[in-house]
């Protein structure tokens, strides 16, 4: 029973801490939205505007969602660090075309960087990151994200 | 003379090692249950003290919450012409309800008081916030998880429900 009281007390102190600024972001991402689907465009230091990639950071997995039960629960007793979201791959250009589908992307909720396959992109800014600076990758409004997914996914006539 | 309930005798838990001696497995069960409700407590108390520290009950904090998800929402969905036509109006009382009803379930699954009260009452809040535009697998699991405080009898196996329906055994509160 002592130990219960023990537990409910630290439960209670860790849900009343302060909570954590908040930063201003260029690429702010919902780590609590199990649902969401984000889109960002990322284009190479001098490519032309039609030359770009498309990242889509998909909705959670079945499991993963269902495992946001846990990361609720462990929240009281440690700060979360990261989370991990599906992510697919487009490619821009005179023939659109899917680089990949089975990807993940890792987001530092810390340092504000998305870790993706070969780079990472820094939240604060949109630098691109791969072996130096790559270029720069901004967030789409959901409605213009999900447009550009459907162009790049329908083939060329 | 006092009323006697037979069904409340009948889901009497003795708490002792000659119990898990006796029945090892049931009991083990029965526990794993117990502890399970009371995780599920926890959950609810941890949900409500979160609201409580953002300033829920005092604050636009809800509509802020509720505009936000508008934007991450399919623009066709149901659950955007629930939150515009109800959700962000109405916040305030939304966010008393919420977080009231989650102290409530938190009191009544860790007390053992009025337990399938407490759990339907989960189960409610659950499918609000699905219909709300909430919803994800994880609603599926807490909803299994809550779902069991309302099928079985464990504010008889450990809490005060036991105690209460032996002396009002008509009152569907303490079943």
């Amino acid at each position: 029973m002592r130990h219960w009281g023990l537990m409910m007390a630290m439960a209670l102190l860790a849900a009343c801490a302060p909570p954590v600024a908040d930063e201003q972001l260029a690429i702010p991402l919902n780590p609590l939205c199990s649902t969401c689907d984000d889109f960002l465009r990322c284009e190479a230091v001098g490519a032309g505007g039609d030359d770009f990639l498309l990242l889509h950071l998909r909705q959670k997995t079945f499991w993963a969602q269902v495992a946001t039960i846990w990361d609720y629960l462990a929240q009281a007793f440690r700060e979360r660090e990261q989370d991990r979201r599906p992510l697919a791959t487009y490619a821009s250009g005179s023939v659109p075309e899917m680089v990949s589908d089975t990807n993940i992307a890792v987001i530092d909720l810390r340092q504000h960087r998305i870790a993706i396959p070969g780079g990472w992109i820094d939240q604060r800014n949109g630098d691109w990151h791969h072996d130096g600076l790559r270029g720069h990758c901004r967030l789409l409004p959901r409605p213009e994200g999900r447009a550009l997914l459907q162009q790049l996914r329908t083939p060329a006539r | 003379m006092t009323p006697v309930s037979t069904e409340a005798t009948d889901h009497v838990i003795e708490w002792s090692a000659a119990a898990f001696r006796a029945r090892p497995a049931r009991m083990a069960g029965i526990a794993f249950v117990i502890i399970l409700r009371w995780l599920f407590a926890l959950f609810h108390l941890l949900a409500a003290l979160n609201k409580l520290r953002l300033g829920w009950l005092w604050s636009d904090q809800l509509r802020q919450v509720f505009s936000q998800r508008l934007a991450e929402l399919d623009p066709g969905s149901f659950a955007v012409a629930f939150l515009q036509s109800f959700g962000i109006p109405l916040y305030l009382p939304i966010a008393w309800v919420v977080t009231v009803g989650e102290f409530a379930v938190a009191a009544s699954l860790f007390l053992g008081l009025c337990t399938r009260a407490g759990a339907l009452l989960a189960l409610w809040l659950m499918l609000m916030f699905g219909i709300g535009g909430y919803y994800d697998a994880s609603l599926i699991a807490l909803g299994a998880w809550g779902a069991l405080f309302l099928l079985l009898p464990t504010g008889h196996w450990q809490g005060m429900d036991r105690r209460f329906h032996a002396r009002y055994p008509q009152s569907i509160w303490f079943r």
